[in-house]
């Protein structure tokens, strides 16, 4: 992909589907209600409120006065879910760069290498892709200690691995592409290499799986923060809110349901949204194989070389 | 069985030695090396001085970490996962009386996964484009998106709750097992569906199904034929694959469920933070992962010749 | 021209050497093959596909290092001014030796260039990579260096998928030539051109050789191509120098069989009734 080709097509201002449209939208707004959370509700997600229980103490559904309902200790659930997608968000957003960016510098570097370091790199990325991740990820978060930092940390580390594979495919692709010969002949360092030639091959791919990677990050999220080694409450995320009304379920659907259908739309658009990215980024590559152009035409019946 | 086949085996074997060694040195370090104070963290709630210092000259804490390491490994290969500190048994003992319902809910997992992944994916690659694929895909995309404990909870209130039709979790005869191990496998489910798709689609490119085509073949004869057996090729490599995901899931279904597997097992040491539970079961699943991914690398390497070419 | 040898191959081989277990390969890519390249000549180098050309090259220019025989490379002293202050030989080269000596021109003109740059900054990279400023030490620029190649100063600015096949080998001569090269080498670089644009290219590599006193290896497949441009012909067959001498003195009278195929191969137009020569 060209930067001159992909401007162009953004400037052509083509409809999108509905598909990603809808899935854009649906993060746009959930994105929104995260940062405008204060403006959104009055209420605060950690305060009991002083109606917030039915007389035998148990949450109240959904109505007029609290659009969702309240949880189990009476909270307001708009408070929690608006407050609550900061924390799903934050870690979603901050595992998979974290993974994106780890796993763009292992697989674009380890590709660069030759030979021996090449092979120990990749070995090190297939060991890596064996690992049962989840299950890793719970234990490693139940040990070091349940945090938001920690469990965006630990999804990271579960995901880089992917991406490090994908990438050093295509960096081997690209590699022996004749530019970057040429460039080596006269000198050129590795890093100089893969910093300016190579990065911007690759960010093709890296905006595919940053969009990609968030519907995985935010579910594992919100599975860490059910298993409690997540984000710790009070703080709310979606994943906790469900964790603290699980017993609850049979009585208040709506403390369950709530949560789980925001984190499904949440995953289910970036998903949706980047397959379409996928899809653009593989249509304009297979462009970027030449097509014959008015140039080589203009150029076989022998008319004089001008630019412009 | 060929030269090949077996050295092809043997570098599976290789592979897979390397990776359970290579997540024995992680768990080793998580539990004796990065905790500054790990006595107390294994003593968890029940630390008095007289447990820490017991842990203290247990663990050996003043021998070089090398030597703790070949001690740890020693233990492991003796089938000696520790004992839990809240519970007083053998983490391995616990295990295996645990492992049979673990089996029967991953074997119902797979069987769900591959009855609606494949009937799903060839229904969508059949129909391209109608109603029936829009549905399918429909389908995987969102079940993909669903958190498995929102959808465990949901499949419990509806079919156990409103209507009664089954228990509401617990451990029995297969009525208690349909649910939890339809939640767990409705996730790979989609996946498999889009991978047998687009394999179907792709068939139906192949030469061959024209020309049976032409000749008169029926087309439901060309697909139950030949067509469905060339998509589902991949498979059991996917179901292998499937294992890793399954066992992470299965913490949350036995959550769910109140399934009396290796995840409530998981999660009980998580409540108590019971370290040696939590490697034993982190280090059960990893077997467990890999040796299911090794067995699938030679069922595909039968069913599916273009493997061997690589 | 003088006889000077810039490159000088004697008795040189290639192994290659695959797999492993029972199942060792050995491929002999070059066979004993000893060759000179004069300073200022142009060395023709011939083959079909296979023969070993390509390899040669980067043998040639320490690229791979030869199994055995020795390869001698004779560079100029680049003082900073760049003026050839004397030559210092180098045997068994390795590619840092030859960093920034040798230019190199490939067959593929869109993989030549990262399709992200202008052409400005391509040819600008192999001068800041050679001597760590955007110009040359005649004060060249990018844009000099377009201009010799017969594209004028807007081209700089344009990026490689908007162009020709025609004027990206020519940017891609421009490049090569900007760094003041002690040996040019084209490996196939015309032959994924039309015909009528090769004509053009020939004639602007003859140009710039009598210009700059260029010496040159010239690779490729067809012996008509290659013989309008090289003063001597190499013909290599599976690996071995199979014949080799100065251009006219070969088609006149090849010594083997192979060089005779290949001139029997290129198609010859008879004179007609006003009609094209051969």
């Amino acid at each position: 992909m060209t930067w001159d080709v992909a401007v162009r097509c953004a400037g052509r201002r083509r409809k999108l589907p509905t598909g990603p449209a809808l899935g854009l939208a649906a993060i746009s707004l959930i994105i929104a209600g995260a940062l405008l959370a204060p403006l959104l509700t009055p209420h605060s997600p950690n305060l009991p409120l002083p109606d917030g229980m039915t007389p035998d103490g148990m949450p109240k559904p959904p109505s007029l006065a609290h659009w969702f309902g309240t949880d189990n200790l009476g909270r307001s659930m708009v408070a929690r879910v608006l407050y609550g997608a900061r924390a799903t968000l934050l870690v979603g957003v901050v595992s998979n760069t974290i993974a994106v960016v780890v796993g763009t510098l292992v697989g674009g570097i380890g590709g660069m290498l030759e030979g021996r370091a090449e092979a120990a790199v990749m070995r090190f990325v297939d060991l890596m892709l064996a690992f049962p991740a989840l299950i890793l990820a719970i234990a490693i978060a139940s040990i070091i200690g349940p945090s938001l930092w920690n469990a965006a940390l630990i999804i990271a580390l579960s995901n880089w691995t992917w991406i490090a594979r994908v990438v050093y495919t295509k960096t081997l692709s690209i590699r022996e592409r004749n530019f970057i010969t040429a460039a080596r002949l006269l000198g050129a360092s590795r890093w100089y290499l893969f910093s300016r030639h190579l990065l911007m091959h690759l960010a093709p791919i890296m905006l595919v799986w940053e969009t990609l990677g968030i519907a995985t990050t935010v579910q594992m999220s919100a599975a860490l923060s059910f298993l409690g080694v997540g984000v710790q409450p009070p703080t709310p995320s979606w994943g906790n809110i469900i964790h603290d009304n699980q017993n609850y379920f049979t009585v208040a659907p709506w403390t369950v349901l709530i949560p789980g259908v925001f984190i499904l739309v949440l995953s289910l658009s970036f998903n949706i949204v980047g397959e379409y990215v996928h899809e653009k980024m593989e249509a304009l590559e297979s462009r970027e194989r030449r097509p014959e152009t008015a140039e080589d035409a203009r150029e076989r019946f022998g008319e004089i070389e001008h630019a412009g | 069985m060929n030269r090949q086949f077996f050295g092809f085996v043997a570098k599976r074997l290789g592979q897979g030695a390397i990776v359970l060694v290579g997540i024995s040195i992680v768990t080793f370090l998580l539990l004796y090396v990065i905790p500054s104070d790990p006595a107390s963290l294994i003593a968890g709630r029940a630390a008095n001085p007289d447990t820490i210092a017991r842990i203290n000259a247990q663990l050996g804490l003043d021998k070089p970490v090398w030597l703790r390491y070949a001690i740890y490994m020693g233990h492991l290969l003796h089938g000696n996962l520790g004992t839990s500190y809240v519970e007083r048994t053998q983490v391995a003992r616990e295990l295996l009386s645990r492992l049979p319902a673990t089996l029967e809910l991953v074997s119902g997992a797979i069987f769900w996964e591959v009855a609606i992944g494949v009937s799903l994916g060839v229904i969508g690659g059949v129909w391209r484009g109608r109603l029936a694929d829009r549905l399918a895909m429909g389908f995987a995309y969102v079940t993909v998106a669903a958190p498995q404990f929102v959808t465990g909870l949901l499949l419990l209130y509806v079919f156990g709750f409103q209507l009664g039709w089954l228990p509401l979790g617990g451990y029995g005869g297969l009525s208690y097992l349909l649910l939890p191990s339809l939640t767990l496998g409705l996730l790979n489910a989609a996946w498999h569906t889009r991978v047998v798709r687009s394999e179907v689609v792709r068939e139906q490119g192949e030469p061959y199904v024209e020309a049976a085509l032409a000749r008169g073949v029926s087309r439901r004869t060309v697909i139950l034929r030949h067509v469905v057996p060339g998509a589902i090729l991949p498979v059991p490599t996917l179901v292998g694959l499937d294992f890793g995901y399954l066992m992470g899931g299965a913490v949350i279904i036995d959550q769910v469920f109140g399934w009396p597997g290796v995840g409530q097992y998981m999660w009980q040491g998580i409540q108590n933070t019971d370290v040696p539970v939590i490697m034993g079961v982190t280090l059960f699943a990893a077997v467990f992962v890999v040796v299911a991914n090794i067995i699938a690398d030679i069922v595909s390497y039968f069913i599916d010749p273009r493997i061997r070419v690589n | 021209m003088s006889e000077a040898p810039v490159i000088e191959l004697d008795h040189v081989s290639l192994v290659y050497r695959a797999g492993w277990g029972g199942a060792k390969s050995e491929t002999l890519a070059v066979d004993d093959v000893s060759l000179v390249v004069n300073e200022g000549e142009c060395l023709g180098l011939v083959g079909g596909s296979g023969s070993g050309k390509s390899t040669l090259a980067r043998v040639m220019t320490g690229q791979i290092a030869a199994t055995s025989g020795a390869v001698c490379i004779r560079l100029r002293e680049d003082a900073a001014t760049g003026h050839a202050s004397g030559r210092r030989t180098i045997t068994a080269p390795r590619p840092r030796d030859v960093a920034g000596h040798v230019g190199l021109v490939f067959q593929d003109p869109y993989a030549s260039f990262d399709p992200h740059w202008t052409l400005r900054r391509s040819i600008e990279e192999a001068l800041l990579l050679k001597g760590s400023s955007r110009r040359d030490h005649a004060g060249r620029g990018a844009t000099d260096f377009l201009e010799m190649v017969g594209l004028n100063a807007a081209f700089a600015a344009r990026r490689p998928g908007a162009l020709s096949g025609g004027q990206i080998q020519r940017a891609a001569i421009a490049r090569a030539i900007a760094i003041n090269p002690d040996v040019l080498i084209l490996d196939e670089a015309l032959s994924s051109l039309d015909v009528s644009v090769q004509a053009n290219a020939l004639g602007l590599l003859a140009r710039l050789r009598q210009e700059l006193s260029l010496t040159i290896v010239f690779i490729g497949h067809n012996l008509a191509v290659v013989g309008a441009i090289a003063d001597r012909v190499a013909v290599m067959e599976a690996g071995r120098l199979v014949e080799a001498g100065p251009t006219a003195q070969l088609y006149r009278a090849p010594q083997s069989d192979y060089t005779r195929q290949l001139i029997r191969a290129v198609p010859k137009l008879r004179h007609r009734q006003g009609g094209v020569a051969a």
